[in-house]
């Protein structure tokens, strides 16, 4: 290998014209980079390099994907919580009021005769209960499956993972690469791809509903 | 058989999902279920036998759903059983894959219960709710 180059000041230089000198470092910087890069080649790295760093954007969009998953599903589950508190708190409010005036009859004693008012409100609180109740249900529904976030970001993180691994495995290739490695058969099996992170791709469907129509155009 | 009695097996690899699966089978009136963490599971559980419905995720270690699949298709006692594919594969070409191996519906993650509730129905019906 040649001699290392010597580290020259970053301040900006006045321009001049080239000298014979700035042709000999320049020469040098080629010749490395050149040999750096045959290197390479012949290690076979340069493709694990590429396809290692050409994941990572992939990388940035699944993480980008995992930050949004995750938000919307606390923001689902907050929301929802509101929801579903706003309904008990209903319940509770009218429970406290009619309970009251039930108490009050059950302590004047066995003869006593509920007021006709107190008894249509009830009859009206009890169908109004109800209603919350199957309206507090669906709430606990969507409060359950806004936790499918938990499945679909833990298969877009193995593969970030996996992008990691695979990082770092090429670099710690790279820093012993004096030593010239076993051939690597490039097993690259074509893998189940997981959730879709970016909608604008055509070979991908982003709803049911195009699930549903690609399989009734082919007659399932 | 009455369809509230049939017996459901619930396959993916991700515990949530499978609680959040059998959850919503028992909401639509399917209280009936068992799980199975991947395919290998799966099919030991089934060729127990006593099993009516599969609803199976696809991307799963060691055996995934399309595998699941093809070997049900290929079980001489197994083959009838409807198999719904609940998967975030968003794929054109699993989607078929899916279709051609045999699968009776496919339900893309993140999902509703009107949806799966639908393609269940859908389903049982056709298979003339035995």
């Amino acid at each position: 290998m040649d001699a290392p180059l010597a580290v020259t000041p970053a301040a900006a230089p006045a321009p001049h014209a080239p000298t014979e000198d700035d042709f000999d470092v320049f020469q040098r910087i080629g010749q490395l980079t050149r040999q750096l890069h045959d290197a390479l080649r012949e290690l076979g790295y340069d493709i694990h390099l590429r396809g290692s760093v050409g994941a990572l954007p992939d990388a940035r969009a699944r993480l980008d994907y995992i930050a949004r998953l995750t938000g919307e599903a606390a923001e689902k589950v907050l929301n929802t919580v509101d929801f579903a508190r706003a309904e008990q708190e209903a319940v509770d409010a009218g429970l406290d009021k009619l309970g009251a005036a039930w108490a009050d009859l059950a302590s004047a004693g066995e003869g006593a005769v509920p007021p006709p008012g107190l008894v249509r409100e009830t009859a009206a609180f009890m169908a109004d209960a109800k209603a919350r109740s199957i309206r507090v249900q669906g709430h606990l529904t969507d409060i359950m499956l806004a936790q499918d976030f938990h499945d679909l970001t833990g298969q877009v993180l193995r593969r970030i993972a996996n992008v990691a691994m695979d990082l770092e495995e090429q670099l710690v290739k790279l820093l012993v690469a004096s030593t010239p490695p076993d051939k690597r058969a490039a097993m690259q099996e074509a893998e189940l791809e997981g959730p879709v992170v970016d909608g604008t791709r055509a070979e991908v469907v982003t709803n049911q509903a195009q699930v549903d129509d690609l399989l009734a155009e082919l007659g399932f | 058989m009455n369809p509230a009695e049939m017996k459901f097996l619930i396959v993916d690899d991700f515990s949530t999902m499978r609680r959040i699966v059998r959850n919503l089978l028992k909401e639509i009136g399917y209280a009936n279920a068992d799980e199975a963490e991947d395919g290998v599971a799966a099919l030991a559980k089934l060729k127990g036998g006593g099993f009516d419905f599969v609803v199976s995720d696809i991307n799963m270690p060691n055996m995934n759903g399309f595998e699941l699949l093809g070997q049900i298709r290929a079980d001489a006692a197994l083959k009838e059983l409807p198999v719904l594919m609940v998967t975030a594969e968003a794929r054109k070409e699993d989607i078929v894959a899916a279709a051609q191996g045999g699968a009776n519906g496919y339900i893309v993650k993140p999902f509703t219960k009107g949806t799966l509730e639908e393609k269940v129905s859908k389903i049982v019906q056709r298979s003339g709710a035995k």
